[in-house]
């Protein structure tokens, strides 16, 4: 059966059909959103509420793009949005742990290349981080994301060129690493 | 430069793989919520049902649990005239203050946002409570934290007279009553902070306090300011005060909306649609309040806030259903605009959220 065939039938009601969606896309669906939360019980959270989304919601899916993109769409929004408002949380949680943490004698710990890589991945603007995850992680090209982020395609490439830049920028300290 | 960044790109692609990298997915674990939540839904289609209706929750065993919960949080039968009447009381108030879009060549939209902001009503109330919640408090904060100073003698007068000489003027010039119960309420404070350019007006428009322009001449007791000076003076620091937290925080809400609309779907009618419409419309409300605040502002302030009641009543009136390419010209405009960036600028992050949150 075809993907459109089966969408049709998901329409219609069919668990069947919902299911075998489901596990066409649940792998590509979950890596988006662990990519944007980092964390395993963030990101089944993600992945549900896009299913569950995609689902109710499933009689607007206009066939325009593909399935998977629509669902990719739908999964960066619900990760988005779900990031800001535990981001919010956190930042309260953050500023009472920071008080009981007092420097102990200024000494700074270089972390490695990794760690420091993930945090400058991290800081980046959330439109910068968006794309470079999405394209340069996940795959996906300038014209899904623009299709999935409600922009441009050349915007996506501005995104990420900057992106790329900036990370750079964050990353001087081990030029040597590419350099060489 | 160039070759060293495709050096650089090459070297992340590489190394930035490991970043958030995610194990298989426990797609059963997943499923059982999904299915939990969409079988209702489902079955509701199969049956030719809408999916919202309880009755497609009570199947089999579950009947009476769902039987039973009816009486969770039952509503009471809705009180139409009641509500009505405050509606009407609302809206009368509403149209008595105008709703107009500023700017050229937007008459277009004068209609369908008068409509919106009739509708939403009750959310400008709301807000306005709002607003005048978070100045009360810059008020008390803007009391307490300039406190008693000792008391400091300028230089040369400080006149506390009319901007204009006129009629209205004559009315509102401030008289040095050295008797006013005022005196003692407010101290003195230094010039330098009572009169900042911003600090300007008071919460009467039409009284102004002229302050540097030393070659006035006097109006007022020499040597110093006024004690009517100086009561009307605090209350108009405070009152700014005020409304730059409010403000502050207010662009701080606006940058997280507009971040949400251009990293929101495009094409994709799910829930956020309609909710970044609705929250943009909150903040339409919010942002016009602010621009009618009797506050003199820095013109790329109002530039600012003039531009974003543009861009949010934009956004307003998209709905879920909104073509592609009509919030593609609202992203670009705001891409074109470099507004986000302005916001961040205006509203650095933490700034405002003291108040009100």
């Amino acid at each position: 059966m075809t993907e459109p065939q089966l969408v049709q039938r998901a329409r219609d009601g069919d668990h069947s059909a919902a299911r075998a969606l489901y596990d066409a896309h649940v792998d590509r669906v979950f890596r988006i959103c662990y990519r944007f939360a980092g964390e395993d019980h963030l990101a089944q959270d993600f992945t549900q509420e896009t299913f569950v989304r995609a689902f109710t919601k499933i009689e607007t899916f206009r066939g325009e793009a593909k399935f998977g993109t629509w669902l990719g769409s739908i999964a960066t929004t619900v990760s988005l949005n779900g990031l800001r408002k535990v981001k919010r949380f956190r930042t309260r949680e953050t500023d009472l742990v920071d008080d009981f943490r007092a420097a102990p004698s200024g000494i700074a710990i270089e972390p490695d290349l990794d760690e420091r890589l993930s945090r400058a991945v991290d800081d980046l603007p959330e439109g910068y981080r968006t794309v470079f995850i999405l394209h340069d992680l996940e795959g996906y090209t300038h014209e899904e994301i623009g299709r999935m982020l409600g922009i441009q395609s050349g915007t996506s490439k501005s995104q990420l060129f900057r992106a790329r830049n900036r990370l750079r920028d964050e990353l001087s300290d081990f030029a040597g690493e590419w350099a060489s | 430069m160039s070759a060293d960044l495709e050096r650089f790109t090459r070297f992340l692609l590489r190394r930035a793989a490991r970043y958030n990298a995610p194990p298989e997915s426990p797609r059963e674990a997943i499923w059982t919520g999904v299915d939990a939540a969409i079988r209702p839904v489902l079955d509701a289609r199969r049956v030719g049902e809408t999916p919202e209706t309880t009755a497609g929750l009570a199947t089999g065993s579950d009947d009476d649990l769902v039987g039973a919960v009816q009486d969770y949080h039952a509503p009471p039968v809705t009180p139409h005239d009641e509500m009505w009447e405050r509606i009407e009381s609302a809206w009368d108030l509403r149209r008595s203050a105008p709703v107009a879009v500023r700017g050229a060549g937007l008459d277009e939209l004068d209609v369908p946002l008068a409509n919106e902001a009739r509708r939403r009503r009750s959310v400008g109330w709301m807000t306005g409570v709002g607003l005048a919640a978070a100045m009360v408090i810059g008020i008390a904060i803007g009391r307490t934290s300039l406190g008693p100073t000792p008391a400091v003698v300028p230089d040369g007068p400080v006149v506390a007279a009319a901007t204009e000489p006129g009629p209205e003027a004559v009315g509102t010039t401030l008289s040095a009553d050295a008797e006013s119960p005022a005196t003692e309420e407010f101290e003195r404070e230094p010039l330098e902070t009572a009169l900042t350019p911003a600090d300007g007006p008071t919460v009467d428009p039409s009284v102004r306090l002229v302050s540097a322009d030393r070659t006035l001449p006097e109006a007022a007791t020499p040597g110093g300011p006024t004690a009517a000076e100086s009561s009307v003076r605090r209350p108009a620091a405070s009152w700014n005060v005020a409304v730059r937290l409010a403000t502050a925080k207010h662009l701080g809400q606006a940058e997280t909306l507009l971040t949400s609309f251009r990293a929101d779907t495009d094409g994709v009618p799910v829930d956020d649609g309609a909710e970044l419409s609705g929250w943009a419309r909150d903040l339409l409300g919010e942002t016009r309040l602010l621009l009618d605040l009797p506050v003199e502002r820095g013109a790329r302030e109002r530039e600012l806030l003039e531009e974003l009641e543009l861009v949010l009543a934009q956004i307003a009136r998209l709905g879920p259903d909104a073509p592609t390419f009509e919030r593609d010209l609202v992203a670009d405009g705001i891409v074109r605009q470099g507004t986000i960036a302005r916001l961040r600028a205006a509203a650095p992050p933490g700034v405002g959220e003291a108040v009100g949150t």
